[in-house]
C-alpha cells in the first residue's frame, strides 16, 4: 500500500512537471508588499513592454513594473523560493533575471496585458541549466541584451567574467573584461550599444595604495567605463582620473545606457548624479540630477535606461525614495 | 663609534620612511580612501574628502555604494552585501506596530575601529562589539549609543507605545550637532561613530551569550547587539517586558532570520 502511495505521488510530480509547473512560486517573504506592487530596493533597470519599465527589487525579491508616465509600480512578480535578483535584460517578452541565490541567469516570460494581475512564467536557464540546479553565475549583477542580434550578455561581477548567450541558453562565448594593459580589476556593470556593437562595462578601478613616486604603488587604479567589441576586444578606456579626458573625473561608476549619437549615460552611485561623457572622446559633458531623499532626487542610482523614443532616462534610485526617477528629455531627440 | 653613529642617522633619514609607510595592502582590508574617495576626485586616488557634514543617507551611500552586492574587489573579495535597518516608509502593510525607524551604518559600525592604536590602520571596520580600543573604553569592548525613548502616551517604559526617537550622544541631546562634530580622539571628527561618541549603554559584548547567540543575551542584562535597541519587538526586549528572551536564541544568531542583506527586517520576524 505504502509503496502504492509513493507511485501515486512520483506519477502526480511527474505530471506536474509535464504541465510546465516549473520552480514553486512561494514568495520571498509572506509580506502583502508583494501583493501591492512597489519598489523599495531597486537594482537594475530595463526596458518593459506596454509603456513600461522593470525593475529587480532585492528587498522582496522581485521583479516589478513600472508605468513610464506616472512612476507607478503596476505589477510585480515574486522569484521562487529565495530568490535575490539582480541582473536585468528585456527582449521582447523574454525577461533575463540574474539570481544570486540559485546562481542562475533565468529566462522567464511576460504573461498578461501588463496590468496588475502580470506574471511572470520561468522558461529556461542560460546555459541549459537544468531547473532547479545551482547555476554556474558567482554573481550574475549585469545583464544586457541586444534584441537585433539576439544576443544577451552577463556579466559576473565575483568571476569577473562576461558571457554571451542566446536567449534559448546556448552560450556563445566568453571573455574577461581586461583594461590596456591586461589588468582584470573590479567590474561591477554592463550595458550594450546596439547600434556600434559594443559592450560598455562599468569598473570600480583598484584602491590599493598610491602616491606620486611610490614604487610599490602601481596596481591603483582610478575608476572607468571599458568598451569592447562584440569579439570582447578593448576599444576605448574612459578614466576616472582626468588621464582620458581633462574634463572626466569621478570616483564610482553603476548601469550605464547609450545613445544613438555617441553620448553614454552612467549612474554614478557616490556622488548622487548620472554622468554623460562623450563615447569618443572620454569628456565628461554634462552631469544630471541632484543627490537628495525627496521625489525627483538621487540617492544611490545604481542603473539607467534611456528611452531613445522621448530622451526620456528612467534612473533606478536605490536609497532616498526609493522608486524608479525620471530625468525628462535628458537624452533629448535621438 | 661616532661614524657608525652617523651612519646609522643617514640610513634612518635615507630609509626610514619604508618602515613608516603603510605596507602595501593585503586586499582583505580596507583602504581609507574606499570610504572617503572624492566622487568627483577622479577615482580611489584622485581625491580625499572628509565625510564630517554628510548627512546620515549620504553616510549610508558611502557604504552601499561598495556593499550593494555588486563589488568584489581586485583581489576577489566580494564586498558583503547589506541593507540599512529601517522603516521610513508607508503603506507597506509591514508590522506597523514597530513605528518608524532607521538606524544608518554608523550606528552599528565602528569603521575607525582600530585606529586608537591596536592595528593597522587598514585594518578597521570593526562591527560594534568587536575587539576595539576606543577613546572612550577602558576594556577594549566597543559600545553602542543609547537609544532615546520616547515612552509613550503612557509615559511608562516597556510598554507597546515606547517609541524610538533617536540616541543620545555625550551631551545627551538627541541628534546634537555637537555629537557629529566631537573629537574622534585622533586630532579628527568623523560623524557619528558611535563607539566613540555615544553614551556607553551598559555592555554590548560581541561574544555576549557565551558567544553562542551575541545579537541577543537571553539572561539579564539584556544587551545584546540587538536587543540593546529593541523595545517593541516581539521577543528579547531590552528592558525585559513582553515576549521572552529565549526566541530562537540557540540558533547561528538573530541573523540567521533577519539578514543584513534584508536590513534585518524580516524573513521570519
Amino acid at each position: 500500500m505504502r509503496n502504492m502511495n509513493r507511485t501515486a505521488l512520483r506519477l502526480a510530480l511527474a505530471l506536474l512537471c509535464l504541465a510546465g509547473a516549473g520552480p514553486v512560486w512561494s514568495q520571498t517573504e509572506s509580506d502583502p508588499a508583494t501583493a501591492v506592487p512597489q519598489v523599495q530596493n531597486p537594482r537594475r533597470i530595463a526596458e518593459g513592454p506596454n509603456g513600461q519599465v522593470l525593475v529587480t527589487d532585492r528587498r522582496y525579491g522581485t521583479v516589478v513594473a513600472v508605468d513610464r508616465n506616472s512612476l507607478e509600480p503596476v505589477w510585480s512578480a515574486p522569484l521562487p523560493q529565495e530568490g535575490a535578483p539582480f541582473g536585468l535584460a528585456v527582449m521582447k517578452r523574454l525577461v533575463f533575471v540574474g539570481n544570486t541565490s540559485t546562481k542562475n541567469v533565468e529566462v522567464y516570460r511576460i504573461q498578461g496585458s501588463g496590468g496588475p494581475d502580470t506574471t511572470l512564467r520561468f522558461a529556461h536557464n542560460l546555459g541549459k541549466i537544468p531547473t532547479g540546479a545551482i547555476g554556474p553565475f558567482e554573481n550574475p549583477i549585469g545583464i544586457a541584451a541586444d534584441t537585433n542580434e539576439k544576443l544577451v550578455f552577463v556579466l559576473d561581477g565575483a568571476a569577473k567574467r562576461i558571457e554571451v548567450y542566446k536567449p534559448n541558453g546556448s552560450i556563445q562565448f566568453g571573455f574577461e573584461p581586461r583594461d590596456s594593459e591586461g589588468v582584470l580589476l573590479s567590474p561591477v556593470s554592463l550595458a550594450v550599444d546596439e547600434l556600434r556593437r559594443e559592450i560598455l562595462v562599468g569598473d570600480y578601478g583598484n584602491p590599493a595604495p598610491y602616491w606620486a613616486g611610490c614604487s610599490f604603488c602601481a596596481a591603483a587604479a582610478p575608476a572607468r567605463i571599458l568598451i569592447y567589441d562584440y569579439g570582447g576586444e578593448l576599444l576605448f578606456e574612459i578614466r576616472g582620473d582626468g588621464t582620458t579626458h581633462w574634463s572626466t573625473w569621478f570616483a564610482r561608476v553603476q548601469g550605464m545606457a547609450a545613445s544613438t549619437d555617441g553620448r553614454i549615460f552612467a549612474a554614478d552611485p557616490l556622488g548622487g548624479r548620472i554622468l554623460v561623457f562623450d563615447r569618443y572622446s572620454g569628456a565628461l559633458l554634462e552631469e544630471l540630477g541632484t543627490q537628495g531623499s525627496e521625489e525627483g532626487q538621487l540617492m544611490l542610482p545604481l542603473d539607467v535606461w534611456l528611452d531613445r523614443e522621448t530622451g526620456d532616462l528612467f534612473v533606478s534610485n536605490n536609497r532616498g525614495a526609493r522608486r524608479v526617477e525620471v530625468l525628462r528629455d535628458a537624452g533629448g531627440q535621438q | 663609534m661616532r661614524i657608525f653613529a652617523w651612519f646609522v642617522g643617514v640610513a634612518l633619514l635615507a630609509f626610514g620612511w619604508l618602515v613608516l609607510a603603510p605596507v602595501p595592502a593585503a586586499h582583505a582590508a580596507m583602504e581609507c580612501i574606499e570610504c572617503h574617495a572624492d566622487p568627483n576626485g577622479g577615482g580611489f586616488h584622485g581625491g580625499f574628502r572628509s565625510l564630517t557634514g554628510l548627512t546620515r543617507d549620504e553616510i549610508d551611500v558611502v557604504c552601499l555604494s561598495c556593499h550593494d552586492g555588486s563589488y568584489t574587489n581586485p583581489d576577489g573579495i566580494q564586498a558583503p552585501e547589506a541593507a540599512v535597518h529601517e522603516q521610513t516608509y508607508s503603506g507597506s502593510g509591514k508590522a506597523p506596530e514597530y513605528g518608524t525607524f532607521k538606524a544608518g551604518c554608523l550606528d552599528c559600525h565602528n569603521t575607525h575601529g582600530l585606529l586608537a592604536g591596536d592595528g593597522s590602520l587598514i585594518e578597521n571596520l570593526q562591527l560594534l562589539g568587536a575587539k576595539v580600543l576606543e577613546a572612550s573604553s577602558t576594556d577594549g569592548v566597543a559600545r553602542i549609543r543609547k537609544p532615546i525613548i520616547d515612552f509613550g502616551a503612557d509615559g511608562t517604559a516597556g510598554t507597546d507605545d515606547d517609541f524610538h526617537t533617536g540616541w543620545e550622544c555625550d551631551s545627551g541631546i538627541a541628534d546634537d550637532p555637537a555629537c557629529d562634530t566631537a573629537d574622534d580622539g585622533f586630532g579628527g571628527t568623523h560623524v557619528r561613530a558611535p563607539s566613540f561618541y555615544g553614551n556607553l549603554y551598559e555592555g554590548s559584548p560581541w561574544a555576549g551569550n557565551g558567544g553562542v547567540n551575541p545579537w541577543a543575551n537571553d539572561t539579564l542584562p539584556y544587551n545584546g547587539s540587538c536587543n540593546s535597541c529593541h523595545t517593541r519587538t516581539n521577543h528579547h526586549r531590552r528592558d525585559n517586558s513582553g515576549g521572552d528572551h529565549t526566541h530562537n536564541i540557540d540558533k547561528a544568531g538573530c541573523v540567521a532570520c533577519h539578514s543584513h542583506v534584508s536590513g534585518w527586517l524580516n524573513k521570519g520576524g
